[in-house]
This record gives structure tokens, sequence and C-alpha cells, in this order.
């Protein structure tokens, strides 16, 4: 981990106003939607209101979009790898400060909708479940920043952007194509079992590749599902790092080519 | 700024590894083999020498430069630099480079940029803020401008920083792409000064640049590349006999010498004038003997010669030459 990369990736941020705004927007719009439920049901008052911990991905999302593209698009990541840094180093550098940031901004959110409600109802202040939704997200940040880093060391730029969307378009299709193929099966009177399964494996890997959630009730239960969730989880980021780290190794950098 | 140079040992002469930069037979092709960028391309650099590298545009000189940082992958050969290859981190501490188009993260100020790229180099915060001031003095970038955003810089400042943080991290070795390229008269003046400062501090500097008399006078040797390999490599501080182009001034109104008799005496001394005027001709004598027998026969016939200087550098007269021999 190299302590320079990490600061410039932040700071690099901090410097670009239109993800400052939709940081901002991404983190009042729980918050303004909590307080219109709040006007509009009073029985909302005495709940937990809390954000899903979806709403982890998204902050991800915006920390690591072009993350490692844009400098392969301007150029600086050159003059960054003629240091004496790896590009293992640098993959992972890249990886904590978005991981990191993102957990940052996902648990300081619930944080917040959890001070607003225990205003509210100051009952509500000793409920340890927005503990669990942070722990949650920040899992979920780790999990999604990796496969995003993977996606921006593909391209160069925000096309990564443009990846993810292909990626979820290919999901789609996947999962429209097993669920027509298991509705034939049954009107055919064919044993649909297979496809169905087929179907869902796939549904699972994509789902886990974009978004992965490991509840953690289900995680403290000691179910074989935790198990295989920890062992996917894990995979993903280590097949992601991996990947990005290889496909960077294989990439020139020189505008000489031009 | 001897604080600054790189204290590390140099191989001893009976050491396994040499010390240096070698280039063996290197090829480089582009677009799967379709563009040959570098061909069968060898080059030695020694330690504490200044090479330039002079050719014409698509030469490969930057591909060159390039493959020696580790951002190309050659296809055949073998570069080594202190007996490592370029890509080894070990490499990357001995090596300052300075890219043609150099890209800055312009949101940073000139003082940031060049923390940022001490700290990657591993140096010791310590002697951070101290260091980085230093190098910005030493190519003279104005203190007002380094607490600027980098986006608000000329092309010349510009160029400066990134000199400066060529130097960052106590380099052995120093590839510059263009290190003058949008530089003002007195940038281009502090760069040649610098170049030349460096060299007498021991580092090796392998220049990359169009502006032949910063080359020459700043350069040991220089190796002329053409179509991928080195056409050839003249060593700076030989003495050549070769043909030069001069151009003589003298004061027409204060005598009653004129184009007649500098025709006279040019035909004595078996030159070729290309063009003459009422004070002024410009000739090609032979060698340098043969100008210095001239410029003795004016002077002995009272020619009132206020100026005599060649039009061309040595350099550029190789570089020509080498043009036309490869045409």
């Amino acid at each position: 981990m190299n302590r320079a990369v990490c600061i410039t990736t932040w700071r690099e941020f901090k410097a670009n106003k239109v993800r400052i705004i939709m940081l901002t927007l991404l983190f009042l719009a729980p918050l303004v939607v909590f307080t219109m439920r709040r006007c509009t049901s009073p029985e909302a008052l005495n709940e937990d209101l809390l954000s899903h911990p979806c709403m982890a991905s998204l902050f991800t999302l915006l920390w690591a979009a072009g993350v490692i593209g844009r400098e392969v698009q301007n150029g600086t990541i050159a003059l960054v790898l003629a240091r004496p840094i790896s590009i293992a180093t640098y993959v992972y550098s890249k990886w904590f400060a978005v991981a990191f940031a993102a957990s940052l901004c996902a648990v300081e959110a619930v944080f917040c909708e959890h001070i607003i409600s225990a205003v509210n109802s100051p009952a509500l202040l000793w409920q340890t479940e927005f503990l669990t939704n942070s722990v949650e997200r920040v899992l979920l940040c780790f999990g999604t920043a990796a496969f995003l880093i993977l996606l921006s060391s593909l391209v160069s730029g925000l096309k990564d952007l443009a990846l993810l969307a292909g990626f979820g378009f290919i999901f789609m299709t996947l999962a429209t194509v097993g669920s027509m193929v298991h509705h034939l099966c049954a009107a055919a009177n064919f044993d649909a079992e297979l496809a169905r399964g087929l179907a869902k494996s796939v549904e699972h890997i994509f789902v886990g590749i974009i978004y992965p959630y490991i509840p953690l009730s289900v995680f403290f239960s000691g179910d074989l599902f935790a198990v295989g969730s920890l062992i996917s989880y894990s995979t993903l980021i280590t097949c992601s790092l991996a990947l990005a780290i290889k496909v960077l190794t294989r990439k020139e950098f020189s505008y000489a080519a031009d | 700024m001897p604080e600054l140079l790189d204290e590390r040992p140099i191989n001893a002469p009976d050491s396994p590894v040499r010390a240096g930069i070698f280039v063996q037979n290197i090829t480089k092709t582009y677009k799967g083999g379709k563009v040959k960028a570098l061909s069968a391309l060898s080059l030695e650099i020694h330690p504490g020498e200044a090479l330039g590298l002079v050719g014409p545009n698509g030469a490969g000189k930057t591909t060159l430069l390039s493959c020696l940082m580790g951002f190309l992958r050659i296809d055949s050969g073998s570069i080594l630099i202190d007996g490592e290859v370029p890509d080894a981190l070990t490499t990357r501490q001995l090596v300052g480079y300075l890219p043609e188009r150099l890209t800055f993260d312009r949101w940073m100020t000139g003082r940031d940029y060049m923390q940022y790229h001490h700290e990657l180099a591993g140096m010791p915060e310590s002697t951070r803020k101290s260091d980085c001031e230093i190098l910005l003095e030493r190519v003279e970038l104005p203190p007002s401008t380094w607490s600027m955003a980098v986006k608000k810089y000329s092309r010349g400042m510009l160029q400066r920083l990134g000199f400066a943080q060529a130097l960052v991290g106590k380099p052995r070795y120093l590839l510059l792409d263009e290190p003058a390229s949008g530089m003002d008269p007195s940038g281009v003046l502090i760069v040649r000064q610098l170049l030349k400062t460096l060299k007498q501090d021991g580092l090796t500097i392998l220049l990359n640049s169009h502006q032949l008399d910063q080359i020459e006078k700043v350069c040991d040797r220089v190796a002329f590349l053409k179509e991928g390999s080195v056409n050839r490599i003249e060593d700076m501080h030989v003495k050549i006999e070769q043909e030069e182009n001069l151009i003589i001034r003298w004061l027409a109104h204060t005598t009653e010498l004129g184009v007649e008799d500098f025709g006279r005496i040019a035909q004595k001394e078996c030159l070729n004038i290309a063009e003459i005027n009422n004070d002024f001709a410009r000739v090609s004598t032979a060698s340098s003997a043969a100008t210095v027998k001239l410029i003795k026969a004016l002077v002995a016939a009272d020619f009132p010669i206020n100026e005599v200087r060649s039009e061309d550098t040595r350099l550029e007269r190789l570089f020509i030459n080498s043009s036309k021999e490869g045409s």
C-alpha cells in the first residue's frame, strides 16, 4: 500500500466539483425521503429509518469511476510507474483508497440517519441495527471496489461506467433468457429443474460480482450459505485485483506508440 | 545541490555487473508488427556521460526512451541499466525521466506535485519540503508560483516543473525527451546550464532534443537515429575536418575594396561563393584550415571584415550529411 497514491486519489476526488455535488446528493437523498415519510406517516417517527446497505455500492461507484482509467487517459500513470512502485502496490493502493473512502461516506450516512431517527424517538438511540448495517456497508464497499478497480483498469477514462452498464445488460439478458427457457420447458412438460438451476447459478454469479452483499444475520447463524458467501466474496476481491494487476502489467504506457 | 545527488556506490570496474546503460539489438514494433519503430538498435551509455539522440521525426527516439523506462516492451534484444532490466524497481530508483508530452494532475499545486513525486520516489519525509524547494529553485520556478494550481501554469513553467520532477529521488541516470520544449529563451538557457551542471556532478544523461545547438553544447557523444537504428555515433570531443558554410560581413563604406576584390581573393583560395552582396558574402570552405586561410588572406588585403561566422553548427552539418547519406 502506498500512502502517496491513496492520498492523491482522495485529493483528486475532492478537486472534482461534479463528484462532490453527486456525493452530497447521495448523502442527502435518503434523509429527504425519510423526512417526507416522517411527515406523512406519524408511525415512522418511532422507526429507525435506515437506508438499505446497497447505498454503499453507489458511494463506491462514485469514488471508483475512472479511478485508474483517467490516469491512463491523461498519461499521469506513466510518471507514477516510473517511480519505484510496483503495479501491484499501485492497484492495492487505489483499491484501498476507493474502498476506505466509500466506506467512510456510507457509514457516515447511516450514522446520520440513525441520529436523526434518535432525535425523533430517543429510545431508538440504543438500537444496534445501524451497526450491523454499517458493517455490511463496509464489506460491500470493499467487495464492489475490487470489481470496479478491475473495470477501470481495462479501459481508459470513464469508459468503465459503460462496461458496468454492459455487464448489467448481459446479466438482464441472461436472466430473461433463463426465465424464458424455464417457461418453455415447463410448457413442453420437460424437466425444467436443470434449466432453472443453471439460470439461478448464472444469476448468483452475476449478483455476487456486481453486488457482493453479505447479510451479517446469516453470517453469524453458522449457515452453510454464509460460508459460501464468504468464499465468493474473497474470491471476487482476489480475482478482481489479480486481473487488474495482470491487465495493467500487459499494458504499454507511452505516447510514442501514437 | 550536492545533497540532492546520488550517493549510492557505483559498481566497481571488476564487478560482474557493468555500470551504465546497455542496449543490445532491440527491436520494437507496433500494430502487430506492421510498424517497425526500432530495428536491431544497439547503444551503450557510460556512467557520467551525456549522450544526445538526434534524428528525424519517427526515427524512434521517443520509443527508445520509453523502452529504457520500461513503458514499452521490446520484441527482442536486451536492455540493462546497471545490470538490471528497465522495469525493475531498483532500476526505477536510479532513473529520472522527463517525457516530451508531460501530463500533470492539474488540480495539484507545483509544490504538491513535487512532494507527491518525492514520496513516490521513497524519499524521507523529513527532507521532503527542503528537497522540493531546492529543486524548484534549481529550475528557477518563481516561489510565488509554487502554491499555484498546475492548471494555471504556462507551457514553459510546466516544463520547468517537469524537469524538477525528473530530478526528484537523486537519480543516477536522467532520460530527457525535449527538455526545453515550449520554453522561452531564458528557460532554454536555464536548461542548458542545468544540464551542464548535472553532467559535471556526474549524472549520466540521455538527451533527446531537436535543438541541435543544445545537444552540441552539452553532450559528449551524439547518436544519429534513422528508421529505428543507430546510423552513426559522433564523439563531440574529436575535431573533424568538414566543409564549413560561412557568412562574412565587411564595412563597405570604409573601403574602396568591393565585390570584385572579394571574388578575386575567394577564387585564389578556391572557395565556393553561394551569395555575394555589397557588404556580405556566403561562402563554403573545404575545412577549418581553409577558413583560417581565407580570413588571413582577407586581412592581408586590408579587407575591413567585421564578422565571420559559421552558418550552421557542426551537428547541423552532420545531421544534414546523415540525412543525405540515408536518402
